[in-house]
């Protein structure tokens, strides 16, 4: 890690890039493509050439080994045809022969002849000389073996054979054929025997030691384990048993490479796959004389076993090379992709905006100057960065002033909000302030009313049981002056008069604010009312009156409404009796008509009396209030202020019209319809 | 992926045009009569079959097995087989009474028949028959070279007893019999297997040197297809080679076959056979003219045929000649 002065530690990141991009990949492939390469043909080169020296050596050697053999074999054989030839031609065997033949053809008892023959030559020979197994003695007339060390074969007849054939006219071996009779491969060689007059009596036939000529065949040259040396004959059998054969003489055939061309009469070196199947190398050479082929042969594993060694030093070695290249190759491309990685490092960094990132400089190569030129690119990218930020900074300060300012408005009108909202508030409690009134006029109305029927009712009962009390003063006043009539003065009577007149008005009063009060508790719900047919009634209730005072009563045609039927007789009643009580001189007349508003009637009652001066307009309707003396006009004056009573409580209104000596009209206004509330809670207060 | 693909279809269409180019030909039916029940003496058959060598010859070999009442030339002659292992006796007493027929092969070099006595009998030798019975009646080769034997050595035929052979030993080894000849390849074996020792006398020690069984076919055929008995000849080859060399393989190829399921049997048997096939002295399958010269004057003698033969009627050891050069080690060019 080589990082500047402003270097995080960062690890090198490798894995930003797959590994078959990295320039160490590449570096460490070539490197290990050239080592192998190099190994490789060096390994190549070397074995061939090893392998080349190798080969000619064995070959040279086998072929030498080979040669050898056939001369073993040759002078064996040669020397086995001159023993033969040296036995056949010694003179008592010849004696003894042709003795024998003529005893035979003579027919007479040939057994002294004939064993004289075996034990004195033919056993001999064969003890002695250990290259022969048997010897024959073949006569030449017909084939047939006069004598023999195995006697089995004494009888037999061998004229067929080439042995003898050839054996006739001088030195032969035959190579090994297949004999039936004795079961096994025999080789014989043949030499004539003569008689003393040069003619050929019959065929001395040597049966080669097989196993003797195999070992010498076989005998090693000690130069090699795997040596193996055999003769087969020209129907690729084998004739002498190989190094790893067991009974293959005669028995088995070799078909090898190296046979078939030492057959076709060649001679040769070559490397093959031999009867074993077994790759080896063999010189071979074809023996026409005994149509036979010497084969010697060597494992080829053997031969190449010193380059299989070397082979191996060689892989071994190239191995180590190999390693110690490719070792190096990593470090030195190591060198070259740790300033690039650096650098890149260094780089990422530097656009991560660590601005004081720079590369530690470790050669004066490419990367060095790159890596110098990276430093300089990044000091001046600094430089420029700087000022980029002060004039960030500056636009920053701006930028805030604007803000503050926009925040003092903002503020501003926040408090104007405020204030606003604060007179809202204030509205809203002096709403509620005005509910809270409203709700205390309600409830003070509502105590004003109870109290109002309170006092009706206070009324109603005061004047009830007034009466009582008054009736027995007036009845006791009465029965004191019926009774003292004579004992009381004037002055008496006159006292007593005052008080009976007394408890009299006391009486009229007490029953007219009886009356009053009835109003508000004696009342029927109001129900559509013809107030043609309740003037009707109060007509006929003030008939008395009206013709007593020869008053004249018209009327127009008067609505009907909603109303208390009783009530509204005793207002016409009180009306008219009141028209008629303060007449002027003529006759009174009464007119009663009704006016239709658009929600209500105004039913005028006009007379021609005496008139109301108008400061008294309001006077009039009050409870007791008279204008006139009892004497003049008689009455309490509670008419009217309960005719007012009767207009209130049907919602309407009172009024009157009228100039002294001109007579008066009293107006009533009476709603078109009445609200069953106002019905219901009078009717509850009677109760 | 795509190209693996089209390298694939390529591929498979280059096959389907090869094989639509060179559509391999059926294979030629062919039908071998043997001489005898099937056992080791016919182990070069079984091997080839076994081994393919006639697959590769592209030839379907039928086997028909032979025995006693079954005439190999008969099948022949009357073309309900294409080849047949015939004595070649027979096939001389086939042409001389008009046959065109011919040897391609010789199986044998040399001949199996022996003549055997027990060891208290004192008969070791040809001259030893005088005066004794000898079972040779019935079978033409043994009365042949028996015959044969006798003319060579100049002894008198009248002094010996011939009665009717058989090829069961049982007469031999209770001495009804002095003499009884026997097959080196199948009878001998037997009585040697009963652990009797017995004295062999070999035709071929006394001057009878007459080979044995041979492949024949039809002069038509060999005229009309020479190349089919070419390939039947070098299968056959390849299957007697094998067999010699490979003698384990050849015994289990035969024991497939055989009617006696007797291992030690057919051992014994195809040990005896081998040294009679490869002598060491000629290839396998080549054909002696001198053998069948032989043969042919010794038949001629004793009259089984009534004419002389020339030897180019009887045999034509070309094909075998050809079949052995193109065959090595079990393989044919």
């Amino acid at each position: 890690m080589r990082m500047g002065k402003g270097s995080i530690p960062h690890k090198r990141n490798q894995a930003a890039l797959p590994f078959w991009r990295r320039l160490s990949t590449h570096l460490n492939l070539y490197n290990f493509t050239f080592s192998l390469l190099f190994v490789l043909i060096s390994v190549v080169i070397a074995f061939n050439n090893s392998r080349q020296a190798i080969l000619n050596d064995t070959y040279n050697l086998l072929s030498s080994v080979n040669l050898n053999k056939i001369n073993h074999f040759e002078s064996w054989i040669r020397s086995q045809e001159e023993s033969n030839q040296f036995f056949a031609a010694r003179p008592q065997m010849r004696e003894y022969t042709e003795k024998l033949i003529e005893c035979l053809d003579s027919g007479g008892d040939c057994r002294d002849i004939e064993q004289r023959l075996l034990a004195d030559h033919l056993r001999v020979k064969v003890t002695i000389d250990g290259d022969f197994d048997d010897f024959f003695i073949i006569r030449a007339s017909d084939g047939m073996v006069i004598t023999a060390t195995d006697p089995s074969h004494i009888g037999k007849f061998r004229e067929h054979t080439a042995f003898f054939q050839q054996g006739l006219l001088g030195n032969y071996t035959e190579t090994a054929t297949y004999d039936v009779t004795i079961g096994k491969a025999e080789m014989h060689t043949t030499t004539p025997i003569y008689a003393p007059d040069g003619k050929v009596i019959a065929v001395l036939s040597g049966h080669l030691n097989m196993e003797r000529m195999a070992a010498i065949i076989q005998q090693s040259s000690g130069l090699s384990q795997t040596e193996d040396s055999y003769l087969v004959n020209q129907f690729n059998y084998f004739l002498t048993e190989p190094h790893y054969g067991d009974q293959y003489a005669l028995r088995r055939a070799v078909f090898s490479d190296g046979v078939r061309d030492c057959l076709a009469g060649n001679s040769d070196v070559a490397e093959y796959s031999d009867y074993r199947g077994v790759t080896v190398i063999g010189s071979f050479h074809w023996l026409p004389q005994y149509a036979v082929c010497m084969v010697s042969e060597k494992d080829r594993a053997e031969v190449f076993a010193p380059i299989f060694t070397m082979r191996n030093q060689f892989i071994l070695t190239g191995v180590i090379l190999f390693s110690a290249s490719i070792v190096v190759g990593y470090f030195l491309s190591r060198r070259i992709t740790n300033p690039l990685q650096d650098l890149t490092l260094a780089a990422k960094n530097f656009g991560a905006g660590e601005l004081s990132t720079r590369v530690d400089i470790h050669s004066g190569n490419e990367i060095g100057v790159f890596s110098a030129t990276f430093n300089q690119m990044a000091a001046n990218m600094e430089g420029l960065l700087a000022k980029n930020d002060a004039l960030v900074t500056e636009l920053s300060e701006l930028n805030q002033k604007l803000e503050a300012r926009v925040e003092d408005r903002t503020r501003d009108l926040k408090e104007a909000r405020q204030a606003a909202e604060k007179n809202l508030q204030d509205l809203q409690q002096e709403m509620i302030h005005r509910q809270r009134a409203q709700q205390d006029l309600a409830l003070k109305a509502r105590d004003l009313q109870r109290s109002n029927q309170d006092l009706q009712q206070f009324a109603y009962v005061a004047s009830h049981d007034l009466q009582e009390p008054l009736r027995m003063v007036a009845s006791y006043l009465q029965l004191l002056e019926q009774r003292y009539d004579d004992k009381l003065d004037d002055d008496a009577h006159e006292f007593i008069g005052y008080a009976v007149d007394g408890a009299a008005r006391m009486k009229t009063l007490i029953n007219d604010l009886l009356d009053f009060s009835r109003v508000g508790t004696r009342e029927s719900p109001f129900e559509l009312t013809d107030l043609n047919a309740v003037l009707g009634k109060a007509r006929a209730n003030l008939r008395l009156r009206i013709e007593e005072a020869g008053a004249i009563v018209v009327s127009d045609e008067l609505p009907t409404l909603p109303a208390d039927p009783p009530q509204m007789v005793q207002l016409f009643q009180n009306l008219i009796d009141n028209a008629i009580k303060f007449r002027a001189q003529e006759p009174p007349r009464v007119r009663i008509s009704a006016v239709e508003q658009a929600d209500e009637w105004i039913i005028s009652v006009s007379d021609n009396g005496i008139g109301i001066d108008p400061q008294y307009f309001e006077r009039i309707f009050i409870i007791f209030q008279r204008l006139h003396t009892r004497q003049a006009y008689p009455g309490t004056g509670i008419g009217l202020a309960i005719t007012r009573r009767i207009v209130e409580r049907h919602n309407g209104r009172i009024w009157v019209t009228s100039e002294p000596g001109q007579g008066a009209a009293f107006h009533v206004a009476l709603p078109k319809h009445q609200e069953e509330s106002h019905n219901i809670s009078e009717t509850g207060a009677d109760q | 992926m795509f190209r693996i693909k089209a390298w694939i279809f390529t591929f498979l269409c280059c096959c389907q045009f090869l094989s639509a180019c060179s559509p391999p030909p059926a294979p030629d039916q062919i039908t071998v009569q043997i001489k005898w029940v099937h056992q080791a003496q016919s182990a070069g058959f079984y091997t080839a079959l076994e081994q393919g060598f006639f697959s590769d010859e592209n030839l379907q070999v039928t086997l028909l097995e032979g025995g006693s009442g079954v005439d190999p030339i008969a099948m022949l002659t009357s073309g309900q087989a294409d080849f047949a292992v015939a004595s070649p006796h027979t096939l001389f007493m086939a042409i001389d009474s008009g046959a065109e027929l011919k040897a391609i092969a010789s199986i044998f070099q040399i001949s199996p028949v022996v003549f055997v006595s027990m060891p208290q009998s004192a008969i070791t030798r040809p001259h030893d028959f005088i005066g004794k019975t000898i079972a040779v009646v019935g079978v033409q080769e043994l009365e042949i070279q028996l015959q044969a034997m006798l003319d060579f050595l100049g002894l008198d035929a009248g002094a010996v007893t011939l009665v009717p052979h058989s090829y069961a030993y049982d007469q031999l080894v209770s001495g009804q019999v002095d003499v009884q000849a026997f097959y080196t390849t199948s009878g001998l074996p037997r009585l040697q297997e009963a652990g009797y020792q017995v004295n062999l006398i070999y035709p071929g020690d006394y001057g009878v040197h007459h080979t044995g069984d041979c492949i024949v076919t039809s002069a038509s055929l060999l005229e009309q297809d020479p190349a089919l008995a070419l390939r039947f000849l070098r299968a056959f080859s390849r299957g007697w080679r094998y067999a010699t060399e490979q003698q384990d393989q050849a015994l289990q190829a035969t024991m497939r076959y055989a009617l006696e399921q007797d291992l030690e049997l057919q051992r014994s048997m195809l040990t005896a056979a081998i040294p009679l096939i490869s002598t060491g002295r000629q290839k396998i399958g080549e054909i002696d003219p001198a053998a069948w010269q032989a043969l042919h004057d010794a038949l001629l003698d004793q009259g089984f045929i009534s004419r002389s033969i020339p030897l180019d009627q009887v045999i034509d050891p070309s094909f075998i000649e050809r079949a052995a050069s193109e065959c090595r080690d079990f393989h044919c060019q």
